[in-house]
């Protein structure tokens, strides 16, 4: 009974996240920026990846829908990137989320890689990935950004 | 893992039942915890939040919460609130007792005891009842004479070691200081900085001395009288020397008029020494039933 994996309503959370998908293409119409079925439940799937591999526990659907609303705008984000580009952000958000110990919350930290992607990464997760939670945070005018060697 | 809801088996219609009710509560409670900060936890964090959650529902079950209503019908939501109401009141509790433990502390000196007693008093600053029940933060390093089973959670395990330590102090208070502190003398190098339970040899040396017809209060076991211990316990099969044990434990209480559940504590802890008995009879009872240090 109090076995936490046994608990997780794996078929209802996989359903939040396919509910709030769809409601994204909506709010993306206006970039020229839309997910398939098969894209939404890749990205649902990668979700469940990614809080594996991150040895976390989520409630609800999930964050695709606020990544969404904070890149939908991106520059560096088109209809050919658009789905692995949002898998790769979703990853890091659990990384970040778990190298900061939790201590920012997901909005800040959401706004955090919005702000870097679009800033000094230039739309480069590779760049976004090498970041610390720390370094995540430090508002761009403050950052030096150095390519890597 | 420790503060599990009930061991009694549960249908699978039951189970299945709770375990729907049981992902939204603990939704809730993470959402709580994290002041709705974040959607997601790390797993051994929402693994306490879990446990915390089973362990006060269970104490709400046991105070016959959902007892008239079908499980699939229960309202966690209420149980846990009622719950968490539950452990309020026997923190209030521990610390009434932990306050009258204190006071009732003989006068014997031992730092692992202090420090022991200290830090539960800060156990009721850092208990997190809303999310963290079922943990102890605090350290409780003085052994008892027979510890609480570490499976106990929460408050409920400051409760239970309170009480045995407040019985083993009621134990050593008919007991002069002095005669006290010279047979822990004899029996350690260092009775005020190690590790040691106060209570143990004088119980073994007031049970010797009952069952020798003595007065326990004397503490004293000379030479001569651990030879007719020797010679008392020798001709026993074991059953009848655990049960002499009990009986000369069940004597020495009536005579201190210490209540039921003290009696009760003191003969399982005498039975205990039955073990050290028959393993020192070679060696003339050496170690068990000790002569004061001068």
């Amino acid at each position: 009974m109090d076995d936490l994996s046994a608990l997780i309503p794996q078929p209802d959370q996989m359903q939040a996240a396919l509910a709030e998908l769809a409601e994204c293409n909506a709010l993306t119409a206006g970039w020229g920026l839309s997910l398939s079925p098969v894209q939404m439940r890749m990205l649902a799937e990668c979700r469940r990846s990614a809080l594996r591999d991150t040895g976390r526990v989520e409630f609800g659907g999930g964050v695709l829908k606020q990544l969404v609303r904070a890149f939908c705008a991106s520059p560096y984000l088109d209809q050919e990137n658009y789905a692995d580009t949002l898998a790769q952000l979703q990853a890091l958000f659990y990384h970040f989320k778990q190298e900061s110990h939790d201590r920012i919350p997901d909005d800040e930290l959401i706004a955090a890689m919005a702000q870097c992607f679009d800033g000094r990464a230039q739309g480069a997760l590779d760049a976004l990935a090498g970041l610390t939670p720390e370094e995540l945070c430090v508002p761009d005018r403050e950052a030096r950004w150095e390519p890597a060697p | 893992m420790s503060g599990g809801l009930p061991e009694r088996a549960f249908s699978p219609e039951e189970a299945a039942a709770l375990r729907q009710k049981l992902w939204p509560l603990l939704a809730r409670q993470a959402g709580l915890y994290t002041g709705c900060g974040s959607s997601s936890l790390p797993e051994d964090t929402a693994r306490e939040l879990l446990c915390s959650l089973c362990y006060t529902l269970k104490v709400w079950f046991q105070a016959g919460g959902a007892a008239s209503q079908p499980l699939a019908d229960a309202d966690l939501e209420a149980g846990l609130r009622q719950g968490q109401a539950i452990l309020e009141q026997k923190c209030r509790q521990a610390r009434r007792l932990w306050m009258a433990v204190r006071h009732s502390a003989p006068d014997l000196k031992n730092r692992a005891l202090a420090d022991t007693l200290d830090s539960i008093g800060a156990f009721f600053q850092r208990y997190d009842l809303r999310f963290f029940a079922h943990c102890i933060p605090c350290d409780i390093d003085y052994p008892l004479c027979r510890a609480v089973p570490e499976a106990l959670p929460g408050v409920d395990y400051i409760l239970a070691y309170l009480d045995r330590l407040g019985m083993e102090h009621a134990l050593l208070r008919p007991f002069a200081p002095s005669r006290v502190r010279r047979l822990l003398a004899a029996g350690c190098p260092d009775p005020v900085g190690l590790l040691v339970n106060l209570c143990e040899p004088v119980l073994a040396n007031a049970v010797g001395l009952t069952l020798l017809g003595e007065d326990p209060r004397e503490l004293e076991i000379t030479p001569q009288r651990r030879t007719r211990l020797c010679e008392y316990f020798e001709p026993l099969p074991p059953h009848r020397a655990r049960a002499a044990l009990r009986d000369g434990a069940a004597r020495l209480c009536a005579g201190l008029g210490l209540p039921t559940p003290a009696a009760d504590y003191f003969m399982d802890t005498a039975q205990a020494l039955h073990p050290r008995i028959e393993a020192a009879l070679p060696n003339r009872l050496n170690g068990v039933f000790l002569s004061l240090a001068p």
